[in-house]
């Protein structure tokens, strides 16, 4: 079945990003619980049966500079764990195990109301009233499986907050190793956590009118390419893509030379499987799909097109290669 | 552009009357028959060996406007819109040889195809998924055509660009074991009976003028002895006002293939079709023909009744997702992407009224229209009558069934409810619109401003289908 391979050493990984992938490997045996994968999601070990309380905070912070992959800067909003300046729009990826009790301390840092969006959570009704400039609000649910998105919610200014970096991925796993439950095993899983820039927004967020929202950049994990870090897994392994769209517009995220298996959507697993080329991930709305393919080189990216940055005539945007080796 | 003002209603029944009246063989024999020709036309036959020629040309819009294109032509052939359509039996081995006598490097990708490889070309350029054929170079790519389906292939090279003027087109893989079946298992088998097999294919897209114009203008520079521009206009000005089915705008998706007032457009997007005796579409619509049918003789007859439905293959190769709306009906999605959802050991196909075709998306559909509640002037008549005169209510048309026979509004009906018959309309308004009592239904993107010739509807992507009487196929 699965060959052993040696566990590299893990990257460190900055709490306001997501991990990068390195050298993939993993070790899954029958029966066994996993130990590592070097996907871009922080580390947990889940055994199936205990559950804990897990507890994190994020910082709605403003000012932060980030570079384009055509060099040009804009502002951005973001979630970082420390009240510290975004280097990136986005926030870190939240994981839990099915059953845990997750608390999210929201801080805010803007100058302005916010609050949080858990989609998919239950118990947890839109929030828009959030809370006041400087203060705190936590939310708290119980972990179900799956992949999710958070966002700023629905105050006044949260469309906005959400077009200039306030969201992140949330994943939460049955046990290790599996997605949903023992048939949606996989070997390696990374988030590709898809969003956007209007540089123009980011310019003057106070007096922009989102009528006039019209993206420039287009993110994977807030990379455009060939800056997007590729994912690179061992021939033979189970890869699992978290696709969770951040942007406001769809994206029909295609494989080229390769086939996705979707397996669920929401953080709801699906009856059956179906086999895709490409398949939509509607604006806020999460996908996962497993991936097993002979070694090469296979171009992952949005079949709606955004694969410009800018609207250079080079391969760029929403675009990563997946190597396995 | 300028914009013309006509009565919207009155432009639009005259260009669906001279599109029908041309798409309909005549019954009097006065004037010589033409073949009809409609549906999935396989430029190569089953020939795993092809040779495309990535040129330019320009297509004609229903308003008058043309467009400037670029596009593969089949061998050295006519320039076409779309790429021709290439048919393969699973297992073939593929070889797709491409010559190039475009300004720029260009090449073919194949999504949903795995184990590419290619042989002679120049090399992945920064702008290209693929190995490139440079200008009046060429390129081979080779692959196994390993799974039944609906596929695409496209350019790789500036892509957004270059597959905007037109280098596309569909590819079919046909199961090895049933020539006429969409996958493996003959539940998916689609009718080949009269006239032809029903076999449709719905290849989307869009057009934005503008960007067309700009590339017309550097290609025209550099042939003057210029620079060449490869990127005069940038696709973060995109703005689309023309939205095609298989490279035509409607009304043109409703004229045959081949038809000879499009040159360049040889592919119609016309489903014409005869009722089903029974119904393949689980849910609202699956229903079998209601017994008072004079013809249940004749129900296992194909040409009166199809015995297997017909297959619509849609194809998304636009930047936009279409969610495509067959009105008043549903259709039963069996496949994506080469992936069957209907098998000999499993059933995971689905109805849907309206199939949201995503970029770079294949639908397949299985579709079949049954004649449920065979409406009869002697023996089942409709239950109320047809309001004809706007306004009058006096003879109302209630049943929600019936009120499928309306195309656009009451101003366009034919003048007999009743499939099989005709009739002159009760205001005394010109003759009967179709040719033998046939029935014509609406399919049509439900983004609605796509149902539209640069913001002129009716027009874009739009389609109709046509339902003859049983025993009637083309009004024969």
């Amino acid at each position: 079945m699965q060959t052993k391979t040696q566990i590299l050493p893990r990257r460190l990984f900055d709490s306001r990003r997501l991990l990068v992938a390195g050298l993939a490997a993993c070790v899954l045996t029958l029966g066994a619980i996993i130990a590592a994968h070097a996907a871009n999601v922080p580390a947990i070990t889940c055994d199936g049966t205990s559950t804990t309380t897990r507890s994190y905070d994020l910082w709605a912070e403003p000012n932060g500079t980030f570079t384009l992959a055509d060099n040009t800067t804009v502002t951005v909003w973001g979630y970082t764990t420390d009240g510290s300046v975004p280097t990136a729009p986005g926030g870190p990826t939240l994981v839990a195990c099915a059953g845990d009790t997750v608390n999210v301390t929201l801080h805010n840092g803007l100058a302005e109301d916010t609050s949080l969006a858990l989609h998919g959570q239950a118990g947890l009704p839109a929030d828009m009233i959030g809370a006041a400039s400087g203060a705190s609000k936590t939310y708290s649910f119980t972990a179900r499986p799956g992949t999710f998105l958070y966002q700023a919610g629905l105050t006044a200014n949260g469309p906005k907050q959400a077009a200039l970096g306030l969201y992140g991925a949330l994943v939460v796993y049955p046990a290790n190793g599996q997605a949903y439950n023992a048939n949606t095993a996989f070997g390696d899983d990374n988030v590709l956590l898809l969003s956007e820039i209007d540089p123009a927004l980011n310019a003057d967020p106070v007096n922009f009118d989102m009528h006039d929202y019209a993206p420039k950049y287009w993110l994977i994990n807030g990379k455009s390419y060939p800056q997007t870090a590729g994912i690179t897994v061992a021939a033979g392994t189970n890869l699992l893509l978290r696709y969770v769209n951040a942007g406001f517009t769809e994206h029909s995220m295609g494989l080229l030379g390769a086939d996705q298996s979707i397996i669920a959507t929401n953080g709801n697993l699906y009856p059956a499987a179906h086999g895709a080329v490409a398949e939509t991930v509607p604006p806020g709305d999460t996908l996962d799909a497993l991936v097993s393919a002979p070694a090469g080189q296979y171009p992952l990216y949005d079949a709606n097109q955004h694969i410009d940055n800018s609207g250079a005539d080079s391969l760029g945007g929403m675009m990563l290669l997946i190597t396995v080796q | 552009m300028r914009k013309t003002h006509f009565s919207r209603s009155r432009i639009f029944r005259a260009l669906v009357m001279v599109a029908i009246l041309l798409t309909v063989a005549p019954l009097s024999g006065a004037i010589a028959q033409t073949p009809y020709d409609f549906g999935v036309i396989c430029e190569n036959g089953t020939a795993p060996a092809v040779e495309l020629t990535a040129k330019d040309g320009y297509i004609s819009i229903p308003d008058g406007n043309t467009v400037y294109m670029w596009g593969f032509a089949f061998g050295n052939g006519d320039y076409q819109h779309p790429g021709p359509t290439l048919c393969f039996t699973e297992g073939a081995s593929v070889s797709i040889t491409l010559h190039n006598t475009l300004p720029e490097s260009v090449s073919i990708i194949f999504p949903g195809q795995t184990g590419v490889t290619t042989s002679g070309g120049n090399g992945v350029p920064a702008n290209s998924l693929a190995v490139v054929a440079d200008p009046n170079g060429s390129v081979t790519y080779n692959f196994t055509a390993s799974r039944a389906g609906t596929f695409l292939y496209e350019s790789g090279t500036s892509l957004q660009k270059q597959v905007q003027m037109g280098l596309f087109g569909a590819i079919i893989v046909r199961p090895a074991n049933c020539s006429t079946c969409v996958y493996d298992s003959t539940k998916t088998q689609f009718n080949s009976s009269v006239g032809g097999n029903n076999d449709y294919l719905m290849l989307l897209s869009e057009i934005d003028p503008d960007w067309h114009a700009a590339v017309e203008e550097a290609v025209n520079e550099f042939a003057a002895g210029g620079t060449y521009n490869p990127q005069p206009f940038s696709v973060v000005d995109y703005h689309p006002r023309y939205w095609q089915i298989n490279g035509r705008s409607f009304p043109d998706t409703i004229a045959p293939n081949h038809a000879s007032w499009l040159p360049t457009q040889p592919y119609g997007a016309l489903l014409h079709i005869l009722p089903s005796a029974q119904s393949v579409i689980h849910g609202a619509d699956g229903f079998n023909v209601a017994s008072g049918d004079p013809n249940t003789a004749h129900l296992a007859d194909p040409n009166y009744y199809q015995q297997y439905p017909s297959a619509v293959r849609m194809l998304n190769v636009g930047m936009r997702n279409h969610p495509i709306h067959p009105h008043g009906n549903h259709v039963q999605i069996i496949g994506r992407d080469g992936h069957a959802l209907l098998t000999d050991a499993i059933d995971q196909s689905y109805p849907k009224f309206d199939v949201m075709v995503g970029a770079g998306q294949a639908w397949d559909v299985l579709y079949d229209w049954t004649n449920k509640d065979y409406y009869n002037p002697d023996t089942n008549p409709v239950p109320f009558g047809v309001e004809t005169v706007q306004g009058d209510t006096t003879d109302r048309l209630l049943d929600p069934h019936a009120l499928n026979l309306l195309f656009k509004d009451p101003n366009f009906f034919s003048g007999s409810p009743y499939l099989g018959y005709q009739a002159n309309k009760n205001d005394g308004a010109a003759a009967s619109y179709n040719e033998c009592g046939e029935y014509y239904q609406i399919w049509h993107s439900h983004a609605l401003d796509e149902a539209a010739n640069y913001e002129a509807g009716f027009g874009g992507m739009i389609t109709l289908e046509r339902i003859d009487p049983p025993g009637h196929f083309n009004c024969q």
